[in-house]
């Protein structure tokens, strides 16, 4: 056998090898990032519901209702009388 | 013997190859007969399925972003092996009292589930975070929890005959939850995944369909003006002991609705307040004979005729008149009126004889101008379109009537659309509730210097006229009172109520520079007067009152305010002249 050969053969096995766990590295890698999108878009999801559930805490708080009503019992505000008004003109 | 110098290496090969096949046979048989169970156990427990991603309702916010429907997911139980539930009743009586139930209810629903792999319990739909904990702790078999959504409606009852409700599954079932659901639901998403035997997620192979998140939609709505006006309507309807009501805040500078009130009303967040005259949106779906209200248009198209001018003398002695078999009445003898004078005092008789004039065709069209007989177009579902004949139709008892308010019906968005045309000097602008739609506008602006005149007039109503408790200190109103009789005839006959009223108040404010078109409706008042300028009209000055506050409009009518303003601007003046020297500031 012609060392030509023997040196094709020695790189065709090397490169064999090589791709073999070139291959089994990048499925790895794609499985890992596969599974760390898969907790990102949980994690993505989790905060929405959270932000969500925020929103209509927000919305119960914040509402009209609700101020007035703290306004009026709590702070015992009151709106002043129309003539004791006094208008400025901007 | 064999001789070893004989056996070359293929032999050698051949007979490796034997020894391997030999036991991986051995193993096929042994998996195949000997550990069969564990291994059809254990793919029983680990299935490919596709599994449905559910995708969230789109929320809907008013013009200010704040969240009037908005979905976010709960844990559901579900009974997937009834048979392996209903042996711990210790612990479905414990279940029972977490859910706040009858044991005997939660038997009763899974009693004929029995084959199911699948099954709801009603009242364990939709539970929240801290009674799942409790109940997983009790270690029942047979259950397991999903993810569902469910709809919030934060502003509650305020705007539940506008938002509507969806159903258990998420469907929208009215109002604009119903009409705008293909934008709010989006698309649900398909995935094939792995699942354990108790129907957990285990990996995930391929998304098939990617979920489409419903989308968002915003409203027209201010709502606390919605507040404002839903608290002053149910203030009014529970004092006066009325049957329902509703108001409606029109912007009338570009048709957006600001506020729409319906009383009775109920709780979306709570279906068992559900009722089907509490879910019925009045602004939009109740046609209703607008009465003296609609005198204002009798007088633009008596100007528009030129047969009839601001100051023609009308006298209405002794305050009826008999025609044919009907007796009309005034409220009471006003004697000679002004064309003007009759819209002021709300003159029955005096808005007859207008009406007999001039051409029939002409108040016709501009009836017809401000949207009378024709739907808003607003894809509200069961949105009426109101009632007006063809003119040819009409006969003069019908022109009578007409004049009067009665033989037509409108609905109290299409007489606040009609108020807004005043306040336009005639160009009409449609309402709209969706913020992202464009403003239709009619192109042609039409009876521009009639309106001009009626605009004054209107404005007399609430400083001379019947609607003196609609005026705003501070601001000019416009408007016109309405007391409608209400109808109880039938196709065959006509017939009004003595009794039951229906008080109508429709203004404009400020009428200067106007920005808001307000129509308060409240249908049969027990109260001893009925009239709308003491039922409806006080409800508009509250609701306006606020309304302009909150919009931060300012006052167009302040001549008394502005002598207070110089007297205490003049003495802040001569205060502040003792201002540091500019040296001693650096």
């Amino acid at each position: 056998m012609s060392n030509f050969k023997i040196y094709t053969i020695g790189f065709l096995i090397i490169t064999n090898i090589a791709f073999s766990f070139g291959i089994v590295l990048i499925e790895h890698l794609t499985r890992s990032q596969h599974r760390q999108l898969q907790y990102f878009s949980n994690q993505k999801y989790e905060l929405r519901n959270e932000w969500k559930k925020a929103r209509i805490d927000q919305g119960i708080y914040a509402s009209y209702s609700k101020i007035e009503e703290n306004a009026k019992i709590s702070l015992k505000m009151f709106l002043p009388k129309n003539r004791k008004l006094i208008y400025i003109d901007d | 013997m064999i001789n070893l110098k004989n056996i070359n290496r293929s032999d050698i090969v051949i007979f490796a190859m034997l020894i391997a096949a030999t036991i991986i046979l051995f193993r096929c048989i042994n998996l195949q007969y000997k550990d069969t169970k564990k291994y059809s156990n254990l793919i029983e427990d680990r299935e490919i399925k596709s599994h449905i991603i559910k995708t969230s309702r789109g929320t809907i916010v008013d013009r200010n972003n704040n969240i009037l429907a908005e979905s976010i997911p709960m844990n559901s139980l579900i009974v997937t092996d009834t048979t392996e539930f209903f042996q711990d009743k210790v612990a479905i009586e414990k279940l029972a009292t977490i859910l706040n139930v009858k044991t005997e209810s939660i038997y009763k629903e899974l009693k004929n589930k029995e084959n199911k792999k699948f099954s709801y319990i009603r009242s364990a739909r939709h539970i929240p975070i801290k009674k799942v904990k409790k109940i997983r702790n009790l270690n029942l078999s047979g259950i397991t929890f999903i993810k569902e959504y469910k709809r919030y409606y934060p502003e509650g009852e305020v705007l539940a005959s506008l938002i509507g409700m969806t159903d258990f599954d998420h469907n929208g079932q009215m109002c604009i939850e119903l009409s705008f659901d293909k934008i709010l639901k989006g698309r649900d998403g398909k995935k094939i995944v792995v699942k354990d035997k108790n129907g957990k997620i285990v990996d995930e192979i391929e998304q098939v369909i990617t979920p489409q998140e419903g989308k968002e939609l915003k409203l027209t709505i201010d709502t606390r003006l919605q507040y404002v006006a839903y608290r002053e309507l149910k203030k009014q309807i529970i004092s006066s002991k009325a049957a329902s009501g509703s108001v409606v805040i029109l912007d009338t500078t570009n048709g957006e609705i600001l506020a729409s009130a319906s009383y009775p009303s109920f709780d979306p967040n709570n279906r068992s307040t559900y009722t089907h005259e509490g879910a019925r949106n009045r602004v939009i779906i109740d046609a209703l004979e607008p009465a003296s209200t609609i005198k204002p248009f009798l007088l633009a198209a008596a100007l528009h005729s030129k047969k009839v001018n601001l100051n023609d003398i009308y006298d209405t002695t002794p305050g009826y008149k008999r025609i044919g078999n009907k007796i009309y009445r005034d409220y009471k003898n006003y004697g000679r009126l002004t064309t003007e004078e009759v819209i002021i005092n709300s003159s029955n008789l005096g808005s007859i004889m207008i009406s007999e004039k001039f051409n029939k065709k002409i108040f016709y069209e501009l009836l017809e101008h401000i949207g009378v007989g024709e739907k808003v177009n607003l894809n509200f579902p069961s949105e009426v379109e109101g009632a007006l004949k063809h003119y040819s139709e009409w006969k003069n008892s019908d022109v009578r009537s007409l004049a009067m308010g009665y033989a037509f019906k409108v609905t109290p968005l299409q007489l606040a659309k009609a108020y807004s045309v005043i306040a336009n000097d005639g160009l009409v602008i449609n309402p709209k509730f969706v913020k992202s739609e464009n403003t239709q506008i009619h192109e042609e602006k039409k009876y521009e210097n009639e309106f001009k005149q009626v605009k004054k007039v209107i404005k007399r109503v609430i400083e001379d006229g019947t609607a003196k408790r609609a005026a705003i200190e501070g601001y000019t109103v416009g408007g016109k009172t309405g007391t409608a009789r209400l109808y109880t005839g039938n196709q065959k006959k006509d017939k009004y109520s003595n009794k039951e009223h229906i008080s109508l108040f429709a203004g404009i404010t400020p009428l200067d520079k106007p920005k808001l078109a307000i129509v308060v409706i409240v249908n049969q008042p027990k109260t001893k007067v009925h009239f709308g300028g003491y039922v409806a009209a006080p409800v508009f000055k509250k609701i306006a009152t606020d309304s302009l506050r909150i919009l931060n409009i300012s006052p167009d009518n302040i001549s008394d305010h502005k002598k207070q303003v110089s007297n205490k601007i003049e003495k802040i003046s001569n205060y502040s002249l003792k201002t540091p020297e500019v040296a001693n500031v650096f």
